[in-house]
């Protein structure tokens, strides 16, 4: 059955908790990080840090705010990362949890790049690409996610994800205004639902996010036209001079 | 930044060598001459480059031993995968077509008659494996979710005529380097280089060198035009000209610049012109086509640096 | 907190100021988010814009110290409302019933009583200046005039119960509304933003918002915490919004309450079991000196403390003032319980049951905090037990508290990790060849490493178990003493000394078997604290059941009921079921809270004269049938229209007259609170008042006349604005844990909150040359931190009087030990910079406003 995580923006106080509590399930380290000027930290997901909060300070309609929100993997059905791994790392749970497997990782990187949501990352100590894995252990076991679990406002529920969908967009209603529900078609749905306040780009999530590998026949056909063009045209232009140009010729000095 | 320098080395490596590969057998098209000892250049200068680069692909792996796990896996939606393929496949074919050159000299003329027949269907196929190479190089990182990579669908082009670009001056500066070598008194290296080759004919007539030349400023011709479609369409996104900002006027901007537009494309294709209708032996041809070959040889190093390093910026 | 905090479900409105409760008590806002579900407003008024504040409906920003002047604005537009609307109007918009008889609104006050405003000198009548200079206090009150006009049987002013009235004229010119009015209609929304600096539209905003309270049928919370409490007049702060509730009918109720969110998990019980100095536990009145006997005690806890019954009132008996009756006071049970359980077998009727073992104080003595370190800088301490506590980072000016522990002979530190107080005299700039204190320090085993109950914000007693073992050496709390006191024991009764009786008398046996075979139990404790009969060792499972002849033990009469008769202990129980009325979340089988597992307190105002709910869709209690249901009432009787005449019990059994007090007389600095300015002010003039600063050490009637101003030995300077013009403050960061030794030694924190920030905003930053994320020096009279600056808009420039004035926050968390470490040597704690100067009540340290400039490194 389809499971999801559900973060509601307009619940989140940014204590943060849910990112203490990812490092302390995973056994994960700190990162050592400095005060650059906000709350913020660590500055961006790592392979050490799986889940964190953005703070955003913004005016809207002319009102200050203060928003936060949650970045770690998004857990999408049509998942770039899973497409690109050259070794089928990358697989999906029944729950639709999308999950790398550390033991056939090679590390090649492919999956940072191709996430839409910049979620994996390389782990220097292992050598392998790491991200939120929706704590599948604790959720093949009847627990919540570590960040779920710890969260103290109700901003991160976990379950069912089409009741989860449902809820959500009857919260989203009663919110009112720009309010938007993230998640329910991107990429193909996520498992990682949110509900903002405002327009998804406000929070610096992709409007109309691509998975990686939309345009591959394009790509593919890009490079093999072109190398076909570029090997016809050019030396058909120099060569087509039917002046036989015999190698021999030139083999005086050679090694007879 | 998870991709360093030995990925864009290795694209740059895998690039010349299918380049090279693609050029000689266009060469050997379009001239229609029999002789295809261009092509055993190609083939031997691209074999050892290629596999230069999947070792240093190997060398970036978080977990290097767990290579072979790629060999486990043929994925369509993998252009790592699909790579990795295609690479094993160039190779092999390289390595047949080297084999056949070898025992060419070694076996009576039937034989060998035969061995290159076979080669000839090889080479053929490998022109597909080839250009699949070069494209694969601007694929990997095409397919994915970085606005410099994936804002456009011209990423392949560009790196696929940059490959036949460099390729076309690893071919001349080779041809060169073969040419000092028979020209000079180093026994034991034109022994060993016949040897090798399976033939004592390895010399590169002048005129060849030159029309290589010439092409490859054709080839930058539109490696230019491609380079322009591909700042253009990027530049009408968001998301594209952030990216491009980063190369154009960010942190990569010196290399973008001096590296790319001047060394790649506008310094050679300059050179090239100056050339023009000068007989092979004219003073400083062949100097002038060096120092071009080697700015095109740099330059797409650089070409491949700006990308791979400006798109995860 | 008056209610707890699955409550703050239920209000309607809710007021955070004072409070930063989304960052400093995170699992509050799991139950301000469901009651925002319901329908709730969100109010946040705050110097910053804080997390809090991000999720507010409405945020009103202000200077820091200016809540009195806020909250007396909002106060004067509930009044005004009462005014302006005709009788039938007023009674529908507010529950008029709950202000004219459920609190003293309609009492008469002394004729000789005289406001700040009648005297234009700020000053409330009865007040002389101190004479005795610093450390002291600024002044006192003789507060007779305060007092109502009949102090036994109070009179009434009967237009305003009988709702005829429609000018203020109409009232008694004595009545406290009346009162009330004259004092709070000073304060005009103008004043109100020309002090606080709030725009007027916002502070309208709050007013309107709040007032829609008031109600019948409606809730309004206010939750506060350190920023409310710790200022000069931090006690008068919460007496305003007292004020403001009582207005508005909010106390007693489900959904409203005035709810102190308490800093740390268990201040809650360290103030219940005595840990404030004037107080022994369960709030009995400390021992003062002329005491001799425990009759002396009673008499003088029974002093002036009569009972008083209003004249006209729908209720007629307030003998809710049950502690100190005459015959066999309950007061006596307690402390003879108490002094049951100190002495045990030497407690006795013949030796006052061990009254003498125990320490007397002068009526005047100060033992709080900043008068402990005062006399520490004196050289009059000598020894010191530092106890869970980093009085080097955490205390006021504690750069000066840093030099006065160089005084010591010895200190003992009882902490997780070694702290800054340990490590005084490693300190940058310490004359280490200079001090000669024996430093010692306990390692102690954290929460997780023993067990014993913690008291949570909402009074609810939780049991909590041990989860592992303590690493290496550290014991917990309670066996170290448990070892010591032992020790103590048995070198007093070797060797003697002083009043050696009070340690050789002790009854202490608290080992039991197994684990607990050679240290405390906490089991043995809690039963203790409990109580139980001296000969049986059966437990009391109500206070009811102490006896004053010694036959009952009880650490804490509060606790009595926290055992049940089969001898376990309900702090342990986890029933998740609420059996509430209407569900409204008492959950009052989930462990156990004081007093008699009464969720709500003073819940008899939340029903009308027929015990029927005045909102019937949150009841905490119902009267049925003659019988009470839902929470424990406060007191077993019936509702008033139920009762006999003369019985009929009003309903706040706490207060002498049954009332709520709208009028406070006990107060030190005035039966009303009065916006005075901090004791360090961006102002020369009191705007309120009209007084203007003159004193070097603070003027009365300019700042709080009664407040403590401290010397510590030259430390304490006080700065004037031209030369730090900005208002400064301090507060704590959801990542850190109040001195940082729990948490700057966490990489997992550490990493979301790596090093100190000053937190300005934009134009402070201009006008100063200062880029977000530059290192920037914060500097007060006192001293200097220098820290990160954090740039931001939610630091507004506020317009106070004619003048822009800027604030800047810095945390106090850092140090100089730790993983984690401040920018400049000295810790960059945010207390360098406060002053040596505490609340005219409490005592409690001016954490929150001073004056201080902040330049680019």
């Amino acid at each position: 059955m389809a499971e999801a995580i559900l973060y509601d923006s307009t619940k989140c106080t940014a204590c943060r908790a849910c990112q203490v509590a990812c490092k302390q399930w995973n056994e994960l380290e700190a990162e050592e990080t400095t005060n650059r000027g906000t709350y913020e930290n660590p500055p961006e997901l790592s392979a050490s840090t799986w889940n964190k909060i953005k703070f955003t300070e913004l005016e809207l309609n002319g009102e200050f705010k203060w928003i936060f929100t949650r970045l770690a993997c998004m857990h999408c059905e049509e998942a770039s990362c899973q497409n690109v791994c050259p070794t089928g790392a990358i697989s999906k749970t029944d729950e639709g949890f999308v999950l790398i497997d550390q033991k056939w990782c090679i590390g090649c990187g492919y999956c940072v790049q191709a996430c839409p949501y910049e979620v994996p990352h390389k782990d220097e100590h292992t050598g392998t690409a790491r991200k939120c894995t929706s704590c599948a252990d604790r959720t093949s076991n009847d627990l919540k996610p570590a960040c779920v679990t710890t969260c103290p406002t109700g901003a991160l529920t976990y379950g069912d994800r089409s009741s989860l969908l449902s809820d959500a967009e009857q919260r989203v209603a009663a919110l009112g205004g720009s309010a938007t529900l993230y998640g329910e078609n991107e990429l193909g749905g996520l498992h990682a639902l949110y509900i903002l306040e405002d327009s998804p780009e406000v929070y610096g999530l992709p409007a109309e996010p691509q998975v990686a590998t939309k345009n591959s026949i394009g790509q593919w056909l890009s490079g093999l036209i072109t190398a076909g063009l570029i090997t016809a045209l050019p030396f058909w232009f120099i060569f087509r001079r039917k002046d036989q140009i015999a190698v021999g010729d030139a083999n005086e000095g050679g090694a007879k | 930044m998870t991709w360093t320098a030995l990925i864009w080395i290795y694209l740059w490596l895998a690039g010349m060598a299918g380049g090279a590969f693609l050029a000689a057998k266009a060469v050997g098209r379009f001239s229609g001459s029999k002789d295809d000892s261009l092509l055993r250049l190609a083939t031997w200068l691209g074999l050892p480059l290629a596999i230069l680069g999947v070792l240093l692909l190997i060398f970036e792996l978080g977990t290097p031993l767990w290579f072979w796990h790629l060999f486990t896996q043929f994925d369509f939606t993998s252009p790592m995968s699909m790579g990795t393929w295609i690479l094993i496949v160039w190779v092999i074919l390289g390595v047949t077509m080297l084999a056949t050159w070898w025992l060419e000299g070694k076996v009576s003329q039937e034989a060998a008659a035969s061995l290159a027949s076979l080669r000839k269907l090889i080479s053929r196929i490998n022109i597909f494996f080839s250009a699949a190479l070069i494209a694969y190089t601007g694929v990997l990182l095409a397919v994915s979710s970085q606005s410099l990579w994936a804002g456009t669908i011209l990423l392949p082009a560009l790196f696929v005529v940059s490959a036949v670009s460099t390729g076309v001056a690893a071919l001349v500066l080779a041809a060169l380097g073969l040419n000092a070598i028979a020209d000079s008194g180093m026994a034991e290296i034109k022994l060993a280089i016949n040897q090798i080759f399976g033939s004592t004919e390895w010399k590169t007539p002048k005129e060849m060198i030159v029309r290589l030349a010439e092409a490859d400023a054709a080839v930058i011709v539109l490696e230019i035009a491609v380079m322009i479609g591909y700042v253009i369409w990027l530049a009408t996104s968001t998301a594209g000209s952030d990216a491009l900002g980063v190369i154009t006027t960010g942190s990569m901007a010196a290399p973008f610049w001096v590296g790319v537009v001047l060394l790649a494309l506008l310094i050679p294709f300059g050179l090239d012109l100056t050339i023009r209708n000068k007989a092979a032996e004219a003073k400083g041809v062949m100097m002038t086509i060096v120092t071009s070959s080697l700015c095109v040889i740099v330059g797409g190093l650089i070409l491949r640096w700006v990308i791979t390093s400006g798109g995860q910026l | 907190m008056t209610n707890h905090w699955i409550d703050i479900r239920n209000a309607d409105r809710i007021m955070i100021i004072g409070s930063n409760a989304a960052e400093n008590h995170p699992i509050s806002f799991k139950w301000v988010t469901k009651a925002q579900e319901r329908g709730a407003k969100l109010i946040s008024v705050d110097p910053r814009f804080t997390r809090t504040s991000s999720k507010a409906d409405i945020y009103a920003p202000m200077r820091s110290g200016t809540d009195i002047a806020f909250i007396g604005g909002m106060i004067r537009y509930i009044l005004n409302d009462l005014q302006q609307l005709s009788p039938a109007q007023r009674a529908t918009k507010y529950n008029l019933t709950y202000i004219t008889q459920y609190t003293n609104a309609a009492l008469i006050v002394n004729s000789n009583y005289k406001g700040p405003g009648d005297n234009g000198d700020g000053l409330f009548s009865g007040f002389s200046a101190s004479s005795s200079g610093t450390p002291g206090r600024l002044g006192s009150y003789d507060k007779s005039t305060w007092q109502y006009a009949d102090t036994n049987t109070p009179a009434t002013d009967p237009t305003l119960l009988n709702n005829t009235w429609t000018d203020w004229d109409d009232l008694n010119p004595k009545c406290v509304l009346r009162l009330l009015w004259e004092h709070y209609s000073r304060y005009t929304p103008e004043m109100v933003s020309s002090i606080t600096g709030c725009p007027e539209a916002d502070f309208l905003n709050v007013a309107e918002a709040y007032a829609e309270s008031g109600a019948t049928g409606k809730a309004g919370t206010i939750m506060y915490a350190m920023g409310t409490t710790q200022h000069t007049y931090g006690t008068q702060n919460v007496r305003s919004y007292a004020v403001l509730q009582l207005l508005l009918g909010n106390i007693g109720i489900a959904g409203g309450g005035i709810n102190a969110l308490r800093g740390t998990s268990n201040v809650q019980g360290s103030t219940d079991m005595l840990l404030l100095y004037h107080l022994l536990p369960g709030y009995l009145y400390m021992i003062n000196h002329n005491e001799q006997t425990l009759d002396d005690y009673l008499a003088t806890a029974r002093k002036g403390r009569g009972i008083v019954t209003p004249q006209g009132l729908a209720g007629d008996k307030s003998a809710a003032w049950w502690w100190y009756n005459e015959d066999d006071p309950n007061s006596k049970k307690y402390i003879v319980s108490l002094l049951k359980a100190w002495y045990g077998d030497n407690a006795r009727a013949f030796n006052d049951f061990g009254f003498n073992y125990l320490p007397k104080k002068t009526s005047t003595d100060d033992y709080s905090h900043i008068a402990i370190f005062e006399a520490v800088a004196a050289g009059i301490i000598k020894g010191m037990m530092v106890w869970g506590q980093n009085p080097a980072v955490g205390g006021p000016d504690a750069e000066g508290e840093r030099k006065a522990l160089e005084k010591l002979d010895w200190l003992v530190v009882t902490d997780l990790f070694e702290t800054e107080t340990a490590a005084f005299w490693k300190r940058d700039g310490a004359d280490t060849a200079n001090i000669d204190t024996e430093v010692f320090l306990l390692p102690a085993a954290c929460s997780y490493e023993k067990q014993g109950s913690i008291s949570n914000s909402g009074r609810w007693a939780q049991w909590r178990y041990k989860a592992v073992e303590p690493i290496g050496t550290a014991k917990p709390d309670l066996a170290i003493i448990d070892e010591l006191t032992l020790k103590l024991k048995e070198l007093y009764e070797a060797e003697g000394g002083p009043h050696a009786a009070a340690i050789t008398r002790l009854h202490w046996d608290y080992r039991t078997t197994g684990e607990y075979a050679n240290e405390a139990d906490p089991n043995a404790v809690a039963k203790e604290i409990n109580g139980y009969t001296w000969d049986t060792g059966e437990v009391v499972t109500s206070f009811t059941g102490l006896k004053s002849d010694g036959s009952t033990v009880s650490g804490n009469w509060l606790y009595c009921g926290m055992f049940a008769a089969d001898g376990h202990n309900k702090a342990k129980d986890r029933d998740p079921v609420d059996a509430s009325l209407n569900q409204i979340g008492l959950y009052s089988g989930w462990t156990w809270c004081w007093p008699v597992n009464r969720r709500i307190i003073y819940n008899r105002a939340s029903v009308d004269f027929n015990g029927q709910p005045w909102d019937s869709e949150h009841p905490v209690i119902k009267r049925e049938a003659g019988a009470w249901l839902g929470d424990i009432p406060d007191g077993p009787w019936p509702a008033i229209n139920e009762a006999d005449t003369g019985s009929k019990f009003l309903p706040f059994i706490m207060h002498k007259e049954g009332v709520g007090h709208l009028w406070g007389p006990g107060v030190a600095e005035g039966p009303l609170p009065e916006a005075y300015e901090p004791w360090e002010s961006p102002l020369s003039e009191n705007l309120m008042t009209g007084v203007t600063d003159t004193e070097a050490k603070g003027t009365p009637g300019f700042n709080d006349p009664c407040c403590y101003v401290g010397d510590l030995d030259g430390m304490n300077q006080r700065g004037a604005s031209d030369e730090y013009p900005c208002v400064g403050m301090t507060y704590r960061l959801t990542e850190h844990w109040q001195a940082g030794q729990m948490t700057r030694n966490l990489p997992w924190l550490v990493e979301l909150q790596p090093q100190p920030i000053a937190e300005i905003g934009e134009e402070l930053a201009r006008d100063r040359g200062i880029e977000n994320g530059d290192i920037v020096e914060v500097s007060t009279a006192r001293g200097s931190i220098q820290a990160v600056a954090v740039v931001t808009k939610r630091f507004r420039r506020l317009r106070i009087g004619n003048k822009d004035v800027d604030q800047v926050g810095v945390p106090w968390h850092w140090g100089y030990v730790g993983y984690s470490t401040g920018i400049s040597p000295n810790g960059s704690s945010g207390n360098i910079l406060t002053p040596h100067v505490g609340d005219a009540n409490t005592t409690i340290p001016e954490y929150k406003t001073f004056l201080c400039d902040v330049r680019r490194v």
